[in-house]
This record gives C-alpha cells, sequence and structure tokens, in this order.
C-alpha cells in the first residue's frame, strides 16, 4: 500500500480510533500510543488492506482488540480522574454554571462506568453515529444484542436525567 | 496531476455545497441578533463554512500559499482552522460607528461573556466576546466588534481553544 | 409542535427504537436549541455526545506518524497549482465576487420572505474557491491576532492576563 493510499483511506478514521482507544483507556496519553500502535499494524498489513471491504470497521475492530490486550495486562480499567475543581464566586449564575458542570460531569461518568458491552455501543452508535451492521462488524455483536444494550444504557441516562430534575427542584 | 487532484476536490466539494441542505444550522450569533445587517445592501457578507474548513485540513498550506513571512503564523492558523465550524464576516464602512455601538447593545451578555473591551492605538474600540461550550469547556463561539472607520464583526464559530487563540497572538508578537 | 414531535422522539430514542436520523435529529434540536423548558433536563445527555464525537488528536499526530513510518515520500506534498498563484490577485477577484454577490442579493430582494423566523442561508455568501476562502479566514485570524495583542498591551496588562482567563475555563 502506498503512502498516499493510506493517507486517503486510513488516516481519515485517525480521530474515530482515538475517541474509541480514548472511552476505552481514559488516559489520552495511552489512547495516542494505542492509535499510533493500529495504524502502525495497518501499515504491515499492506496491500491486503485493498481487500477488505469496510476499511474504518475493520480499523475499529483491531483498536478494539489492541485496547481490550492493554486493559488485560493490567488488569483494570482505569477509573476517570476527576477534572479540576470549578471556581465559582458564589454569584447565582455562577451557582447554576456550576450544576450545568456537574450535570455534565455526571452525563460523561455514567457513560464511562458503563458496562463494557453498554459503554461500546454507546461509543459506536450514540456517539459515532455507526449503523447496527457496522456495529456488528467492529464488535462482533448480534444486532439485538446491540439494541438491548442501548435499551440499557439509555435508560440509564435517562434514569440519571429524572433524578437530576428532582435534586435541582 | 496534482492539480487534476485539487481540481477532483474542488468539484467534489462544489458538488457538496450545491447538494447538501444549508449546514449553517449552527447557532451563532449573527443570526441570532444581526439578520438584519445581512439583508443591508451597506453590508459585505462572507461566509466560510466547516465543509471549507475541512478542505483546508487537506491541502497542504505554508507560509508561501498565505503570503506570510511565518511558518509558526502559519501553523498556529491552521491549528485553529481544525477546530473551526463557521466563519462570519460582516462588514461596512458607511455609519460604522453608529453600527458598533449598536451591535455591542444588541448582543445579551447574559449569554456572551466579554472577555475583553479595548481601545486600539489607532483610535479603533474592539470587543470580544465569547459563548462557552459548558460540555466541553471550549469555546462555542468567539465574537470579534471593531468600530473605528470600518464596522467589522467576525463570528468564529466551532470548538475553540482559548490557549491556540493566545498562542497565535504571540506568534504574531514575536516577527 | 415541533417539542411534541421531539418529545415522541426522545421516546422511541430512549426505548431504543430511533433510527440514526431520528437520532441525528435529537442532536440536532438540543446541542443548537432554543430547547423547550420541559426538555432541558434533556440537553445534557446530547451535548455531551456531542462534545464526545468532536474529540480529535493533536495537529501534530499525524505529521509524526507518517515519519515514523519513515517512507520517503514518493511525491512532495500535494500541492495545487492554483494555489500557488499570488495571493495579491485576490483583492481584485474578492471585489468582483462581492459585487456579484451584493447584485444578486439585490435581485434576490423581492424573493425574500418577511417572516421573523426565516433563517439567513448562507451559502450565498460563501466564496468562489479554496484560494478566496483561505485568505478571508487569514486576514480574520490575523485581524484577531492583532486586537488581542493591540488590546492587551493597550490594557497595560500582557498577553497573561488572557492566559489566566484560559485557565478559568478549564
Amino acid at each position: 500500500m502506498t503512502t498516499e493510499l493510506f493517507k486517503k483511506d486510513i488516516l481519515p478514521v485517525k480521530d474515530k480510533l482515538y475517541r474509541l482507544a480514548l472511552r476505552m483507556l481514559t488516559n489520552p496519553a495511552e489512547a495516542q500510543d494505542a492509535v499510533q500502535e493500529v495504524l502502525l499494524k495497518l501499515w504491515q498489513q499492506g496491500d491486503a488492506l485493498q481487500k477488505i471491504d469496510n476499511l474504518e470497521a475493520w480499523a475499529m475492530r483491531i483498536t478494539k482488540n489492541w485496547c481490550l490486550d492493554k486493559l488485560r495486562s493490567k488488569h483494570r480499567r482505569t477509573e476517570d480522574l476527576d477534572q479540576a475543581p470549578v471556581q465559582t464566586d458564589g454569584s447565582p449564575s455562577a451557582q447554576q454554571k456550576l450544576e450545568k458542570k456537574e450535570t455534565y460531569k455526571k452525563v460523561h461518568q455514567l457513560i464511562q462506568k458503563l458496562p463494557e458491552k453498554q459503554m461500546m455501543v454507546v461509543q459506536l452508535r450514540d456517539i459515532e453515529g455507526m449503523t447496527y451492521k457496522e456495529i456488528e462488524q467492529t464488535i462482533d455483536m448480534p444486532q439485538n444484542q446491540i439494541k438491548v444494550n442501548l435499551f440499557r444504557a439509555r435508560q440509564k441516562l435517562k434514569a440519571l436525567m429524572t433524578k437530576t430534575i428532582n435534586y435541582e427542584v | 496531476m496534482k492539480s487534476i487532484k485539487f481540481m477532483l476536490l474542488l468539484v467534489a466539494f462544489c458538488i457538496l455545497g450545491a447538494t447538501t441542505s444549508n449546514g449553517q444550522s449552527q447557532a451563532n450569533a449573527i443570526d441570532k441578533y444581526f439578520k438584519q445587517y445581512v439583508d443591508n445592501q451597506d453590508f459585505t457578507v462572507v461566509y466560510i463554512s466547516g465543509k471549507m474548513f475541512e478542505l483546508f485540513g487537506k491541502l497542504d498550506i505554508d507560509k508561501e500559499t498565505l503570503d506570510l513571512d511565518d511558518e509558526e503564523d502559519v501553523e498556529a492558523i491552521m491549528d485553529i482552522a481544525r477546530d473551526m465550524k463557521g466563519l462570519r464576516i460582516l462588514t461596512t464602512d458607511i455609519n460604522s460607528d453608529r453600527y458598533y455601538k449598536e451591535a455591542k447593545s444588541k448582543i445579551s451578555t447574559g449569554e456572551y461573556e466579554v472577555l475583553m473591551t479595548v481601545r486600539t492605538q489607532d483610535g479603533d474600540n474592539v470587543e470580544f466576546l465569547i459563548l462557552e461550550n459548558e460540555a466541553n469547556n471550549k469555546i462555542a463561539e468567539l465574537l470579534l466588534l471593531v468600530g473605528g472607520d470600518d464596522f467589522v464583526l467576525l463570528s468564529f464559530v466551532g470548538n475553540l481553544d482559548l490557549d491556540k487563540i493566545v498562542k497565535l497572538a504571540n506568534e504574531m508578537e514575536k516577527d | 409542535m415541533k417539542s411534541d414531535m421531539i418529545k415522541q422522539l426522545l421516546d422511541r430514542y430512549f426505548e431504543g427504537n430511533s433510527s440514526l436520523k431520528e437520532e441525528q435529529q435529537l442532536r440536532r434540536y438540543f446541542t443548537e436549541g432554543p430547547v423547550a423548558p420541559e426538555l432541558i433536563a434533556y440537553q445534557a445527555i446530547f451535548q455531551v455526545l456531542q462534545a464526545e464525537q468532536e474529540i480529535k488528536l493533536p495537529s501534530d499526530f499525524e505529521s509524526n506518524f507518517m515519519k515514523l513510518i519513515e517512507t520517503p515520500e514518493s511525491e512532495t506534498k500535494i500541492r495545487s497549482i492554483a494555489l500557488r498563484r499570488p495571493i495579491r490577485l485576490w483583492i481584485s477577484r474578492a471585489a468582483a465576487i462581492i459585487i456579484l454577490v451584493l447584485g444578486l442579493a439585490w435581485v434576490l430582494q423581492p424573493l425574500n420572505e418577511p417572516t421573523e423566523t426565516a433563517s439567513i442561508d448562507w451559502s450565498q455568501y460563501e466564496p468562489e474557491d479554496p484560494e478566496e476562502a483561505i485568505e478571508y479566514y487569514k486576514q480574520a485570524m490575523l485581524k484577531l491576532g492583532a486586537a488581542l495583542n493591540n488590546g492587551a498591551s493597550t490594557a497595560g496588562t500582557n498577553i497573561k492576563h488572557v492566559e489566566e482567563m484560559g485557565q478559568f475555563f478549564k
């Protein structure tokens, strides 16, 4: 495979691969390494790549597997580190802003803490906008299962929002 | 061969531009507060779409292309381009002071935060406003209002990083 | 009316029954606003999803990677011959475009709907080609940088002050 073809077909999906790696590994530096390793792997596959139908799904698959291996060798899933505390000057609108930031944090953490299968489908469907078929190609999950996992994850999101409203009222 | 490639990109872009529905579904200050300036014959209006910014990313742009002296300036500018979803420019040299005052008062400071108000050495009045995206701590829209001989309103929409913009200013000052 | 439709879509979404298109609609609705007050609670979900989708690798990643491969580039950078043309020509071309756009706008005026909520069709204000566009963008960025520098020194503070403001967002 030529550099040009690689640039044209593979490199454009690098951000997608990064987001997936980041979702699984949570650490940006590790996620970047992951993408680099995956791209190297793909590069070494050379001309064989041209025979593959859906290069994007293929690359995502490799990324997923690479990250899973990494996680297993670590024996843990690193928890999402809390961001630095947000400043507030106590004024009403600052207070509202703080609440809003908290809500965003909660949503983000909920997604991060989902069981692996649900987390994957949220990443691939709700964030990347992939079709059920593409998701199936990427993570080997039958479409009915994809739907079930999506349902469960989204119900959790809904519950979180309801809880949040009740708190603020 | 390379010019053919560029031509193809250009054609693809034009087709894309012609067939996709108005991608300007982005929220921005001009749609919210300044529709009448856009319709106003006194004003020059320019729009650079997200698709165009994507195109910039695919072309290789260096200081020669941009006619700038400093490669770092170019890098800083193109680094910000990656985060851009839309640039809207409104400008006029008629009644510029009036429009500047009017524009300043129209923008709801409940929504937009004033970053800085300045009177430059040339006697221009400048105001920076931002709309923060709390979901990712980036700037969803940066507004630049300039009043002087010309009235200029620049609306930068995207996922802007204030650090990158400061970096650009610093790079420019180095020359 | 619109918010009823959104409520329906939301229900389908939470049931896991929504199509991709419907999900895109929901995302657009909640990120572009305005959002109906009774639905505000759900806005955070879609805003976070949108923000997550916009995460990107740092700008130097690709070039670093290409260096890593160490393949001698068989071609030099993908240049367009068109972009090598002297940029100074843009002034007269831009003027011609502006006149054209203004002329068109004037001609099309009777067709404008007087409705308050008619949104602007921005596509008519786009430059003809990337050369124009990048020049406009560059001018806008230079103006931004200059104003920042000018403002910072005029205000008696230096750029550090603005950087500190940047910290406030983190």
